[in-house]
């Protein structure tokens, strides 16, 4: 087909109301005949984009070749496909987390803002305010400059929650669900007693690693408070990079309350992971979970959930009675290498699969929005338990990112987590967070 | 020879080296920073827990599989009928994955939903913890690269019996010498350099564990069972500290080849 041609109907087919197009404010086939790679790791969003896929290559005349590998495979075919001499992929889903940071510390991914802020690249309608501007901050750099430029799309977020199994609680609660943190690990572990042993009172990614550390901070900053953790410090710092504050009773207390879960968690938690975590309140053997709110839709599903119907969803029980509750979220994100080959593509296609029209369709396939405007979307919430949407919803009021703006935060995440496998080895929050400090102190001066 | 072996040993190796003196987050600035990853690493409390890790797996799961392999080998030696059977199916865990061995024995050893729980729940056992204590979870680590890897030094060793001259054992039972003295006298001396080998090589293999110690623990609890593969992919891949992974492999290194030339040593002490 000519391009003049392509041109012609892309204009005119969206009139007709034949083709669906986020907006048309842009010309959509102004990069038609570009071949992009976009590498993602196995998630309900690469199904979602899989899924869009053909209305975008119809619409923009864009072919993609999406490469997608399990999400243990992905973290290092990523690091490796960012430094590739040549452009291994131009649209990469990307954990906007500290791993970003490090990216871009390392020059190694290209700023959005000047697609953003352009109009004949970007169309009128997109919204970026949309997004929550906290969601945004976490690829934000450099980190509290005036001029930082955004670096990522957010395709799904999590918020840390709590998951309960209504005929546990209804079994051995007497269908009370804990109202604060110290009632629920004393629930759980009634739970585990009650059964005999024969379910968890709790499940919780349990195993060393830094991978359960946006749990750990979600449930830190419900010990925390209202007391804002400002980046790119967040809770664990105070102000300044030499200043860790890891002995603070409120980091203690939250520590103690991961840890608290752990011990009502079945005999062997310090080898589970979030597969087998969750793997195991899916087939009905745990009371409660705390992890990302991504799960919730996977309970759900008749054909993979012992546990679809019966799942009861909450935010995270304040610290103490009558307190608040807080929570933490972490997203995934849609970048642009810096070695792409076609970013002006690559950014169409980012621009379209995060568009206000196509997000609630992808949204729906893992009930992790990010825009704002989709948890309106009646055809989105359709999709999701009812109960599960507004434990989310509430949750996003006093969520706080757990981002760290650190290069080799994973290391210190690492401790954190060392130091949680201390309180549940039977040391007191209170010598586990000094030595924590300790260690902190020592990896800030080597 | 000598390119080969240049190009694909000597110059990693000595690439490792030099990387090892930079501070480098794998993106485009390095830091010259001479000997600090070393101090750093030698000066720090984990990392010879780490490294002690590593060589109580090794020496343990090297010296089971040694004696499990030798016995099995003498064992299905003297088989008269069906030896081709028994050995093909002694044979099987060597044809799986490593890491596809650490994920079936993390489910069927897992507390609730594993097969070696219900079963140990079947006589009144359990159920038991396996991966998830820092008393046990070593000792499973080993359990599983014996189940694994037994079969390796099992026909090596197989071989070697059944290729040694049968005549002097034959001549010793004439003479009266019980079974025992003639493995002990005549088998064992001739099947050592045979050993040694296979020592040296199990060794080498149980040092550079990373499969089954990530795909079970990923080195915990604690650190009870964080070897140095898994500490230098850790370092290298979670922490981007690069430079500081390579000095972990080039001390690593050091460890492994002073160790082959020690066992080199005792091989020549002995045929001396």
């Amino acid at each position: 087909m000519q391009r003049h041609t392509r041109h012609v109907l892309a204009a005119v087919l969206p009139a007709l109301g034949l083709v669906s197009t986020p907006a048309m404010a842009i010309d959509w086939q102004r990069f038609a005949g570009s071949e992009i790679t976009v590498l993602i790791a196995e998630h309900p969003v690469a199904n979602g984009i899989r899924e869009l896929l053909p209305e975008f290559e119809e619409a923009t005349g864009i072919s993609v070749d999406v490469q997608a590998f399990a999400e243990d495979l992905y973290f290092d075919r990523m690091e490796l496909a960012l430094r590739a001499t040549e452009g291994v992929a131009d649209v990469y889903f990307l954990p906007m987390d500290s791993t970003a940071f490090t990216q871009w510390s390392a020059g190694l991914i290209q700023p959005l803002t000047p697609f953003l802020d352009d109009p004949e690249l970007t169309a009128e309608d997109y919204g970026l305010g949309d997004f929550p501007a906290g969601f945004l901050a976490a690829t934000q750099y450099p980190p509290g400059d005036a001029d930082a430029e955004d670096y990522a799309i957010p395709v799904s977020f999590e918020s840390y929650i709590l998951f309960y199994n209504k005929e546990h609680v209804d079994a051995y609660l007497d269908g009370t669900v804990p109202a604060t943190m110290p009632e629920l690990i004393e629930a759980a572990a009634t739970i585990s007693e009650k059964s005999g042993g024969q379910v968890a009172g709790a499940v919780m990614r349990g195993i060393r690693s830094d991978t359960p550390i946006d749990t750990v901070t979600g449930i830190v900053y419900n010990a925390w408070g209202a007391e804002p953790t400002p980046l790119p410090y967040n809770v664990w710092f105070d102000g300044d990079w030499s200043k860790p504050r890891l002995t603070d009773p409120r980091i203690a207390a939250g520590l103690s309350h991961y840890a608290g879960m752990m011990k009502a968690g079945p005999p062997n938690i310090l080898a589970l992971d979030w597969p087998d975590a969750s793997l195991l309140f899916q087939q009905g053997r745990a009371g409660f979970f705390i992890d990302a709110s991504l799960f919730g839709p996977g309970f759900e599903n008749p054909e993979e959930s012992q546990v679809a119907g019966k799942t009861g969803y909450a935010t995270l029980p304040p610290a103490d009675a009558g307190g608040e509750s807080f929570t933490g979220h972490w997203m995934w994100g849609l970048g642009i290498p810096a070695n792409a080959a076609e970013p002006d593509a690559a950014w169409y296609f980012i621009q379209w699969m995060t568009s206000k029209s196509a997000e609630p369709r992808i949204g729906a396939m893992h009930g992790g929005a990010a825009r704002l405007s989709t948890w309106d979307d009646a055809g989105y919430k359709a999709e999701l338990n009812p109960d599960y949407v507004k434990v989310v919803q509430d949750s996003m009021r006093t969520s706080r990112s757990t981002v760290v703006f650190r290069e080799g935060w994973a290391e210190y995440a690492l401790a954190i987590v060392d130091a949680i496998h201390e309180i549940h080895g039977g040391a007191t929050p209170e010598a586990a967070t000094e030595a924590l400090q300790a260690r902190f102190l020592e990896m800030l001066n080597p | 020879m000598l390119l080969v072996l240049g190009a694909t040993s000597l110059y990693p190796f000595a690439y490792a080296l030099f990387i090892s003196l930079f501070d480098w987050n794998w993106g485009r600035s390095m830091s010259f920073i001479g000997l600090a990853n070393y101090t750093r690493l030698l000066g720090d409390v984990e990392f010879w827990l780490i490294m002690k890790n590593t060589l109580v797996f090794a020496t343990s799961a090297t010296a089971i599989e040694l004696l499990l392999g030798l016995g099995i080998a003498v064992a299905v030696d003297r088989l008269r009928f069906g030896a081709t059977l028994v050995r093909t199916l002694l044979l099987t865990p060597l044809m799986i994955s490593g890491i596809i061995v650490a994920l079936m024995s993390k489910v069927m050893l897992d507390s609730f939903l594993g097969i070696v729980n219900y079963l140990l729940g079947l006589i009144g056992v359990g159920p038991s913890t396996f991966y998830g204590t820092e008393a046990t979870a070593m000792f499973t680590i080993v359990m599983v690269d014996t189940w694994w890897q037994t079969a390796f030094v099992f026909i090596i060793l197989l071989a070697g019996l059944q290729s040694l001259a049968a005549e002097p054992r034959e001549a010793a039972r004439l003479d009266g010498a019980s079974e025992w003295r003639i493995f002990r006298h005549i088998t064992m001396p001739q099947l050592a350099p045979l050993l040694l080998t296979v020592l040296i090589i199990r060794s080498i293999d149980t040092l550079k564990v990373f499969d089954i110690v990530f795909g079970t623990t990923g080195g915990g609890p604690g650190l009870a069972t964080e070897v140095a593969q898994t500490l230098a992919y850790r370092t290298a891949f979670a922490y981007l500290q690069i430079g500081r992974a390579m000095a972990v492999m080039v001390l690593f290194s050091i460890l492994v080849l002073a160790l082959c030339a020690l066992y080199l040593r005792l091989g020549s002490e002995r045929r001396d």
